[in-house]
């Protein structure tokens, strides 16, 4: 009897040092700011614990955020993203492009040097494009650059001229993609394997070492050109101690173990941070949580090649019978805003358009005039793993209120990926109905906003159009967006797609996710952008 | 005993062969594509196809399987299709991890949990008895999960004892070994009290009791030696089980080990990464049966082997 209550009190203290510690969520605890010029990272090594495993280091071969967001520490592009999106010159100081937007002239930057000593001028970044134009190589984003390159040449030291097989206005966006970062031209000399391993850039820091699925560090890089405000003509792209002197991070695929590091100090950044979790990081005194509106847009996807989501009624019921406030707070804890459009809010070229109000009777009404009085019978297919199964769940009971009775078919993603992005018939045969996806333009632009998604030469096996619209209408505004790099012009066409997407509606489109990451509260300024990359380069940390 | 030893090892090459021949067709039958998974969905077909040829997916599927064993038989284990990096180099580092997390959650458990089901059979029916087997039983049903993460909420992020994650030190070893070797001490404490029990019953027991020994020498030099066939049996098995990584614990503290490598080449469809995976654990099955089939041999010398 002794021994049996020895063993209750054991297993009950276990239990209780779980439970106790500081719950207070009156305030979630901010970053503490380290003054101007007093920043610590620099002295300072520090442990981030990130979701995946990294793929590889070679850009172009690179379709993960994760990977491409490290890449872009040690690489720079000729262009890059600011916080909101927006492209500016990096490698690049400008660039002239003709009216057809076929050709390209771009200056580079002077002063800068890769972190193995070659110089960055115009036959580095010429070694770039022609790694970027060699289709032998099989990379995974062969077709990035390489479908539209015709031929580039060396105008001077810091002068290339690009010319394009075909208009393509969203040029300078893609040359923005993380993929197109700059590798040093010894390392694409020394081969493909190489560039996969050991990356070589201009960036704000060095690669170190890659055991991959244990960890990957980087070390700062103090001879950055970005810190240098004369070489960035007048603002440095980063505080002078900025920076952390070396950074490991640690793939850990499990989020309660992520949050875990985070809070026994294993770990100074960890990201993403579960939803679930949000509330409980926020009461603790040694974290600050961060969320930002990102550029993944969530979609209810319907085949309009097939019965009945081949008339507009039908799909616009259903666009009135969800209820997307519901989803933001059901599906997402909060973590997320009702979408606008087809674009994520900081897409170039993005157009609002305002959401239809919840209206289970409307729903009903126009299922009526469409020929379904009694509702009908379809199914959904989407991944099988927890965040889908929730989402399924919920628009089930969403549907069923306007007669809609949803079957839920949830498979494993690779079969998914079989039958459904790999289906090779015409939508009206394919096998899926509705489809559970999420997309986000890595360009940032609008082009790669619309066309994977809805544009006709995008039906799968092709790319990600997966509601099969086809819409003559819209090819024409596609074309006239990629067909010009006049601004005016491309805001114009992408702003009639955005509409005609959206009173077509050929998926619903439902919310744009928040992302979210937290720090120990010692480090600030650590971001992500909205493409859900790691922004480290002003990150700082006090005493 | 070494002319058996040697046949046996003869023997596992046609039983090799069969399980290589069998995982390279069947893994095929799977529906999923790899060089579609590995590109991603941001890639267009024309990315998909180019990835494929570069896999050497696009060879006809016996041509693939003479090259991948005309590999084994040189130690090449093939590419994973989703790293582009030799399979060997893949596992090399997470068979280190996972041979020693194994070994040590093995000791412990074995030694706590023998200890554990001869206490109990010996005091068969009495409070030791009750003691042993409920915390037995709890061990069986308390999931890896949860046993996991209430060890890192209390000794790594409260206490701050041992790392939370990872397979750097030694001390990050020691939660995830406790965690794993719960259940398997639980299992070795039901099995070794059941064979004490029996063994107990034997009249040599009586004789040596009768003999006038003291109780500590009759149980540990007789009784235990006699019930250690099951043991080395149960413990065995589990020893295979082991190797083949131990899914949960390494998601649940970050291990890099096999059962992870497993899971992620599944949903990837590597398919080399797979095969040389399962190859890898029918040869371990392998090779601790025999083990086990010599050491019955060694520990009862009234059984003859061949």
């Amino acid at each position: 009897m002794k021994n049996l209550k020895l063993l209750g009190v054991l297993l009950a203290s276990c239990l209780a040092l779980t439970a106790c510690g500081g719950s207070d969520s009156s305030k979630p605890a901010a970053s503490q700011q380290a003054a101007a010029g007093q920043s610590v990272s620099q002295q300072k090594e520090i442990t981030a614990a990130v979701a995946l495993d990294f793929t590889t280091m070679d850009p172009m071969d690179t379709s993960d955020t994760l990977s491409g967001g490290i890449q872009r520490m040690v690489m720079d592009g000729l262009f890059g993203f600011d916080d909101n999106m927006k492209v500016y010159p990096m490698l690049a100081s400008g660039y002239k492009a003709n009216d057809n937007a076929t050709e390209y002239t771009i200056t580079l930057r002077k002063g800068i040097k890769f972190t193995d000593g070659t110089d960055w001028n115009a036959d580095a970044a010429l070694a770039n494009f022609k790694k970027w134009a060699d289709k032998s190589l099989g990379l995974k984003r062969t077709t990035f650059l390489s479908g539209v390159l015709q031929s580039f040449e060396k105008v001077d030291d810091y002068t290339i001229k690009v010319t394009l097989n075909k208009p393509f206005g969203a040029f300078i966006n893609n040359l923005a993609h993380p993929c197109c970062v700059i590798m040093s031209p010894k390392q694409i000399a020394a081969g493909p394997e190489t560039c996969a391993k050991a990356p070589v850039g201009t960036g704000q820091y060095k690669f170190v070492e890659w055991v991959p699925g244990d960890h990957l560090t980087l070390e700062l890089n103090k001879d950055w050109w970005g810190f240098n405000a004369e070489i960035n003509g007048g603002k440095a792209l980063a505080e002078k101690d900025a920076g952390f002197k070396k950074i490991t991070f640690k793939p850990v695929l499990e989020d309660a173990t992520r949050v875990a590091m985070l809070q026994s100090g294993d770990a100074q950044i960890i990201w993403p941070v579960p939803t679930e979790n949000m509330e409980t990081l926020k009461g603790d005194k040694n974290v600050a949580v961060n969320q930002a509106e990102g550029i993944v847009v969530r979609y209810f996807v319907m085949n309009t090649q097939k019965k009945p989501f081949n008339d507009l009624k039908v799909r616009q019921a259903l666009n009135y019978g969800i209820d997307k406030d519901a989803y933001v707070k059901v599906v997402r804890n909060g973590l997320a805003s009702v979408a606008t459009s087809i674009d994520g809010p900081a897409v170039q070229y993005y157009k609002k358009n305002e959401p239809v109000k919840y209206d289970v009777e409307k729903a009903k009404a126009l299922l009526k005039e469409a020929g379904y009085p009694d509702g009908f019978t379809t199914t959904l297919m989407y991944p099988n793993n927890t965040l889908n199964q929730k989402q399924a769940e919920f628009f089930k009971q969403q549907l069923a209120k306007i007669g809609v009775n949803l079957e839920l078919k949830g498979m494993e993603s690779a079969i998914l990926n079989q039958k459904v992005q790999g289906a090779r018939v015409p939508g009206a045969q394919a096998e899926v109905d509705c489809y559970l996806s999420g997309w986000s333009s890595s360009t940032g632009d609008s082009d790669w906003a619309i066309r994977p998604l809805v544009s006709k030469e995008s039906e799968p096996p092709m790319s990600y159009n997966i509601s099969y619209f086809e819409n003559d209408e819209l090819e024409g505004y596609i074309a006239a967006g990629l067909g010009s790099a006049d601004d005016n012009i491309r805001k114009e066409a992408y702003a009639k797609a955005q509409d005609l997407i959206w009173q077509q509606v050929p998926m619903v489109f439902l919310a744009n996710d928040f992302n979210t990451w937290a720090t120990g509260s010692k480090v600030s300024n650590v971001k992500i952008l909205p493409d859900g990359a790691i922004n480290m380069k002003n990150a700082r940390m006090s005493n | 005993m070494l002319k058996y030893t040697c046949r046996r090892i003869l023997g596992m090459i046609p039983t090799l062969i069969i399980v290589v021949t069998c995982v390279f067709f069947f893994v095929r039958l799977i529906p999923g594509d790899p060089a579609r998974l590995v590109a991603g969905d941001q890639a267009t077909e024309a990315d998909v196809v180019a990835v494929r040829v570069q896999l050497g997916l696009d060879q006809p599927v016996p041509v693939q399987y003479v090259k991948y064993v005309s590999g084994l038989l040189h130690g090449d284990l093939g590419m994973s299709l989703r790293t582009k990096r030799p399979v060997t180099e893949e596992i090399s580092t997470r068979y280190g991890n996972t041979l020693e997390l194994t070994f040590i959650s093995l000791i412990w458990s074995t030694i706590v949990g023998v200890l554990f089901g001869v206490w109990s059979g010996t005091h068969r029916g009495k409070w030791q008895d009750y003691l042993g087997m409920t915390s037995a039983v709890s061990g069986i049903s308390l999931p890896a999960f949860w046993v996991g993460f209430l060890l890192i909420m209390a000794f790594a992020v409260k206490l701050r004892w041992f790392p939370t994650t990872g397979a750097s030190s030694l001390s990050s070893f020691v939660l995830p070994s406790i965690t794993l070797g719960i259940s398997i001490a639980a299992v070795i404490a039901r099995f070794t009290r059941s064979s004490i029990i029996e063994v107990l019953k034997e009249d040599y027991i009586r004789t040596a009791r009768a003999k006038g020994l003291k109780e500590k020498v009759v149980i540990w030099k007789h009784a235990f030696r006699n019930s250690l066939l099951s043991v080395v049996t149960v413990v065995g098995l589990q020893f295979g089980f082991l190797l083949g990584g131990a899914v949960v614990v390494e998601a649940v503290f970050a291990f890099p080990g096999l059962g992870s490598l497993l899971i992620q080449s599944v949903n990837f469809r590597d398919y080399p990464t797979i095969q040389s995976l399962i190859l890898i654990f029918s040869l371990q099955f392998i090779i601790i049966n025999l083990i086990v089939d010599v050491l019955y041999a060694v520990l009862n010398p009234e059984i003859k082997l061949g």
